[in-house]
């Protein structure tokens, strides 16, 4: 799912460094003035400013791998690909909050006039982008952003379960707070009616309820006993 | 003499009737009166010792009567002791029957019981976890059907706070 949007950012940098052929040699003060040129997110602007020219081959390799489909390609703390997740797991994530639940069900014409006022421009970065909230449902997006993490490092599957739609608002704050554990750490929103109100929270298989539903199972219990 | 010829009367043959009566007197005292009285003592004889012979039996009989009447009395007594024996013995044994059979309606009632009291038990305990479900399902429909939206928009948040 993300081999086209790795291959874009790969490209986008790239172009970048063709302009700025000795970015890798400059001062980091001269780094950060030359770095305004590249409209990219901040993940991948912080990637650049902290690597150096041999990281940058290297990685470009592995990126050139992952976009061909190769199996087998260690990604474990590679600095690229955690800036590709922080990026996922950060703007992208509260960018994908924003959609209503009822996107994935509206028309491609719909979902595509809501996806362009979701993210501007026509880089191929951000085609990319398009594509991904064009052709894939939440869990699917959920489901690739939470592996590629894992395979990053080790990152806990962790689902928030709420009766209704959690507000962008809200999600902005609980990924926040989550994402200070570590920042490959993606929260899966999930509605669940049952839950009646409040909020569960599973982490690796533990569950944090906060619940209506379990307080309720709770009282019946205790009546009963 | 004469005058009995007269009469057609013979004397010497009413004595030669008479010699001959004589000597048939003679003849049948010593050939049949006697042998008759003979066989008659003999007959009389024989008659007292079967009737001797009779009554000897009749008192060996009457003995053997009595002796066996005493048998029977005392065989009826020792049968009248058997069977007292014996009741007393069928007395004591359907009493001990009685009582094991009181014994073991009384294990079976209790076991009975225990068993009625375990299902009832069971029933109440049935009975109360379906009504567990059906107060837990009338609750869960009220809340999750009768809450309104904003109230669950902040039950969220307010969750959230307490996570």
């Amino acid at each position: 799912m993300f081999k086209p949007f790795v291959a874009a950012s790969a490209q986008k940098i790239i172009g970048f460094l063709g302009k700025h052929e000795n970015f890798f040699e400059t001062k980091e003060a001269t780094r950060k003035e030359k770095i305004v040129d590249l409209k990219m997110p901040e993940a991948f602007i912080n990637y650049l400013l902290q690597s150096n020219e041999k990281e940058f081959i290297a990685d470009l390799k592995l990126m050139t791998s992952y976009a061909k489909g190769a199996k087998g390609i260690d990604l474990r703390k590679n600095k690229f690909f955690l800036a590709i997740v922080k990026f996922l797991t950060g703007d992208f994530a509260r960018k994908l909050d924003l959609l209503d639940n009822d996107f994935y069900l509206f028309s491609t014409d719909d979902r595509k006039l809501i996806v362009e006022k979701l993210l501007s421009g026509n880089s191929n970065l951000a085609s990319a982008l398009k594509n991904i909230l064009l052709t894939s449902t939440y869990q699917q997006i959920s489901s690739e952003i939470y592996e590629l993490s894992s395979k990053i490092q080790e990152s806990p599957y962790i689902l928030v379960q709420s009766p209704r739609e959690i507000q962008p608002e809200l999600k902005k704050e609980i990924r926040k707070k989550i994402k200070e554990e570590s920042p490959t750490n993606f929260p899966i929103f999930q509605i669940n009616q049952k839950l009646i109100g409040g909020i569960r929270i599973f982490k690796d298989g533990e569950s944090n309820d906060h619940s209506w539903l379990s307080r309720v199972l709770h009282y019946t219990s205790l009546t009963s006993a | 003499m004469d005058k009995l010829s007269s009469l057609g009367i013979d004397p010497w043959s009413m004595l030669l009737y008479l010699v001959n009566t004589g000597v048939l007197l003679v003849v049948l005292t010593y050939f049949l009166y006697k042998p008759i009285l003979k066989f008659i003592d003999q007959r009389r004889q024989q008659i007292a010792d079967n009737i001797e012979e009779a009554q000897r039996l009749q008192k060996t009989f009457e003995k053997k009567l009595e002796k066996s009447e005493a048998e029977r009395l005392k065989v009826e007594a020792e049968l009248k002791d058997e069977l007292a024996n014996l009741q007393k013995f069928t007395d004591r044994k359907r009493a001990e029957l009685t009582s094991e059979m009181e014994v073991a309606r009384s294990e079976m009632m209790q076991k009975a019981q225990k068993e009625i009291d375990k299902k009832k038990e069971n029933m109440i305990q049935e009975v109360e976890e379906e009504m567990k479900k059906i107060m837990t399902k009338i609750v869960l429909h009220i809340v999750e059907n009768k809450v309104p939206e904003d109230v669950i928009q902040d039950s969220i948040k307010s969750a959230w706070k307490n996570v």
